[in-house]
């Protein structure tokens, strides 16, 4: 009788020397996430399909009210039917586009949260890194696969509300670099679900355990999103400072992101002083309201009068798409930063 | 071929070293049980063998001098963690899916054969599988990956009887159909007992013993005698546990070869492999390791550290020292 | 683990495992076959079970099963054939019914002399094991790793475990 012997097979060493192949990884990474990847195009398709059908409703209403026959769509003779279009459509807009804003960071935050923290905390990862294929491509597939997926279906995504809010933006009633919209269209909204998703997912890494990791990334996009929208967007280029803006005579509205006035010495005047000057002498004839605006014109020929000047600060419509590529890129330097220090994480990560 | 091999492996968190000073040399085609009461380093050290863990000292080789953790180690080593982890919500056939899709060897067939045999239908999700047919279908997926090496930590803790009766059996019949070596870890000696020819005992993050299991048995025997002569025998002998009452004392000595003389008037029996074991654990100065002979046998070491060479092991015949740790 | 409907195994014997007897796994798979041989169970010529069967039925160790064949083989009792199995080869030597008798008689005239001294039972079969050990020792054969067993190479003796002297 011989004793046990440990069988090599010569056929199984050339297997070994090749790679487990990337498609059997993608289909792994699939099988795992396909609840969160179906909620993803769940949601993104119940409001694709209400911004699809806004948005054959309103081109409908353009059409019945003879809007399409007025070019540029802002002239005086169609104001009127203007004003009917908007009052109809355009609040639901904004609450959709405000609705909308957390659409990024929930779809990073649920798909990316789970990918390496439930793992981590169900203590499955004991299983799927001692397998074959090891775990930095393990990790570096489902990571790139579902970030692909996620950012894909943003862009798709947004180019949809594009088109869903292009009538909006023929008639001038938001400027293009407007906070809430600027983040949903372009590259924008896509560079936020992929930075969304690489912040969740490198929180997983970190913390190890699913709900944590998730409420963390959450607070932390929330966080990169204010400070953009509210400081760093405004300063991607210098602000243009000029006394009047461009835009109300058809010309695309710029983002003004500050006005003030300086007074007869040239200094800037605080509001008080601005006050001072109108109880001074300005008798307010009764606001006419023209176009849902109250008359400002008497307001400011006074105080023109009175040497006071009127300053603004602002980019113009012009600059959409740098800025759209400045935010786009460094938001995807964020993303591909955070990637290499998730995998570096589960690369020395010692159970 | 060393299945595994390590010098001064050792794994610190925090401020407590979990294991340390591991030294060992575990020979292949066996099937090499791991104990130790809960905490004396045995999953850390499985776990280092396999590649989940880094170790803060030392180093670990497996399969004849492959980095643990390496791709080629990775390749042919299965690992079944405590409690099986595997995905609750996948049913069993993609559980496999899973596994064949992640490894370079795979043997399909098998696989499904097995569960058929375990009467586990692929279509139940593994959540809803018992303790035992999810620690079935664990070693199934470890098994059909065709490995060199098993490696299976704790594996018996949350089964029945039953279960366990059948996974160990499940484990033996594919060491004599495959040849696979297997590594296991308990914290119950007896459970292993009947499937164990190579032993290692960890007590408190160090090894206590490790060898052959007939040569640890054979290599020992309890001297039962008048307790009057028990301080001039013990002079004589290398004795690991003293058990004294009024008129008879049993003294569990360490021997070179079964023909050592008995002392007159004393019976000699052998010992029981836990009775041995509880002994060395019980006397955290004792240990019975490998010398440097036998872990010179394996040809695949070289060893770097000169500590491990030096500290002082005796050679015995069959390749068994005693050194006294300080305490 | 045969279940209905499942191939019979092809060994007239399975194994079966007392874990408290102290006797060592692979001692006991041999007593085994060479009490089924005594009492007929096996002759020469049948398989003995396959070491996939017996490590799945008992879940022990290949290897014990390994050396009780092996053990067994140096008892002559049995050898492999590769690719086939194990299989039962000579028998337990026989001795001869008269002397077997007077082996008896003389027996039963000590077994009187240790009653009238006010030795019991226990007492019998431990003095029996003792006297036992030393005879092989003195032999200057190798005690075998088991409570006083003697295995002699070279020599057929019947079954000498103690096993009762009724």
């Amino acid at each position: 009788m011989t004793t046990m012997t440990t069988p090599t097979a010569p056929a199984a060493s050339a297997a070994r020397r090749r790679p487990v192949p990337w498609t059997k990884l993608a289909w792994v990474t699939w099988r795992q996430h396909r609840l969160a990847l179906a909620g993803v195009v769940a949601l993104l398709g119940v409001l694709g399909l209400y911004m699809l059908i806004m948005g054959l409703k309103m081109r409908s209403t353009l059409s019945s009210l003879g809007l399409d026959s007025c070019h540029p769509v802002t002239i005086a003779r169609c104001s009127t039917q203007l004003e009917i279009f908007h009052g109809a459509y355009y609040s639901r807009a904004q609450t959709l586009s405000g609705v909308l804003q957390v659409v990024p960071v929930l779809i990073g935050v649920f798909t990316g949260g789970p990918l390496l923290a439930r793992e981590l905390e169900t203590g499955t990862f004991r299983f799927a890194w001692t397998q074959g294929c090891g775990r930095l491509r393990w990790t570096v597939a489902k990571i790139a696969l579902i970030a692909a997926a996620v950012t894909g279906a943003a862009a798709a995504f947004s180019l949809l509300f594009s088109w869903y809010y292009q009538p909006f933006f023929a008639a001038r009633t938001d400027s293009v670099l407007a906070p809430q919209l600027f983040d949903l269209r372009g590259v924008a909204f896509a560079a936020w679900t992929l930075a969304a998703f690489a912040i969740a997912v490198f929180a997983g890494a970190v913390i190890r355990r699913v709900v944590p990791a998730m409420a963390a990334a959450l607070a932390a996009w929330t966080g990169l999103d204010l400070a953009t929208v509210l400081f760093l967007r405004g300063h991607y280029e210098t602000p243009v400072v000029a006394t009047s803006v461009p835009g109300g005579n058809g010309s695309p509205l710029p983002w003004v992101l500050n006005q003030w006035w300086t007074g007869p010495d040239g200094h800037v005047a605080s509001p008080d002083q601005v006050r001072n000057v109108l109880q001074g002498g300005f008798v307010p004839r009764v606001p006419v309201r023209v176009k849902g605006h109250k008359d400002i014109q008497p307001v400011l020929q006074w105080l023109a009068q009175h040497h006071f000047t009127q300053w603004f600060s602002y980019h113009p419509a012009s600059r959409y798409w740098p800025f759209q590529a400045i935010e786009g890129g460094w938001l995807l330097a964020l993303a591909v930063i955070l990637g290499v220090a998730t995998v570096w994480l589960v690369r020395r990560r010692a159970a | 071929m060393n299945i595994i091999e390590s010098a001064g492996l050792g794994k610190r968190y925090r401020r407590t070293w979990a294991l340390r000073d591991c030294t060992l040399g575990i020979p292949g085609g066996h099937v090499v049980a791991v104990v130790g009461p809960n905490g004396a380093g045995k999953t850390t050290m499985l776990q280092m063998a396999v590649g989940l863990i880094t170790p803060t000292a030392g180093r670990v080789t497996v399969l004849g001098g492959e980095p643990a953790g390496s791709p080629d180690a990775l390749d042919r080593i299965a690992f079944v963690a405590q409690d099986a982890p595997l995905y609750k919500n996948l049913p069993a056939g993609d559980m496999l899916r899973v596994a064949r899709s992640l490894n370079r060897r795979w043997d399909q067939p098998y696989a499904e054969a097995r569960l058929g045999d375990l009467d586990i239908p692929l279509t139940r999700k593994v959540g809803k599988l018992s303790g035992g047919q999810k620690a079935q279908l664990a070693l199934t997926i470890g098994l059909a990956r065709r490995p060199d090496l098993l490696v299976l930590d704790e594996p018996l803790a949350m089964l029945d009887p039953l279960a366990r009766h059948d996974f160990m059996a499940s484990v033996m019949a594919a060491v004599a159909e495959e040849g696979v070596s297997v590594v296991l870890s308990s914290h119950v000696l007896a459970e292993l007992e009947r499937v164990a020819d190579y032993l290692i005992v960890l007590s408190r993050g160090r090894v206590q013993m490790a060898g052959d299991v007939d040569d640890l048995l054979a290599g020992h025997r309890v001297l039962t005698g008048p307790a009057a002569e028990t301080d001039e025998q013990a002079r004589r002998m290398r004795v690991v546990q003293c058990r004294r009452a009024g008129a008879q004392s049993h003294l569990l000595v360490r021997i070179t070869t079964p023909a050592d003389p008995v002392p007159p008037g004393w019976e000699a029996n052998r010992v029981g492999l836990e009775e041995l074991v509880l002994a060395y654990l019980r006397q955290p100065g004792a240990s019975a390791l490998p010398g440097p002979a036998a872990l010179r046998a394996h040809p695949a070491t070289v060893w770097a550290d000169p500590a491990a060479a030096a500290a002082g092991h005796e050679t015995a015949g069959h390749g068994i020292g005693m050194q006294a740790w300080p305490r | 683990m045969s279940q209905p409907g499942q191939t019979i195994p092809a060994s007239p014997i399975e194994f079966r495992l007392d874990p408290s007897s102290g006797v060592p796994t692979y001692l006991q798979l041999v007593q085994q076959v060479e009490h089924a041989l005594r009492l007929g169970y096996l002759k020469p010529g049948d398989q003995l079970p396959t070491v996939k069967g017996t490590v799945a039925a008992l879940a022990i160790n290949p290897n014990t099963v390994l050396k009780a064949y092996r053990e067994l083989e140096h008892r002559g009792l049995a050898a492999g054939r590769p690719g086939q199995g194990t299989f039962v080869e000579g028998t337990l030597g026989h001795m001869g019914l008269p002397e077997l008798a007077a082996l008896r008689r003389t027996l039963l005239t000590w077994l009187g002399t240790a009653d009238a001294a006010g030795l019991d039972e226990a007492g019998i079969v431990a003095l029996f094991t003792s006297a036992l050990r030393d005879f092989g020792e003195r032999r200057g054969e190798h005690p075998d790793s088991g409570t006083g067993r003697i295995a002699s190479p070279g020599r057929r003796g019947p079954d000498d475990q103690a096993e009762g002297v009724a």
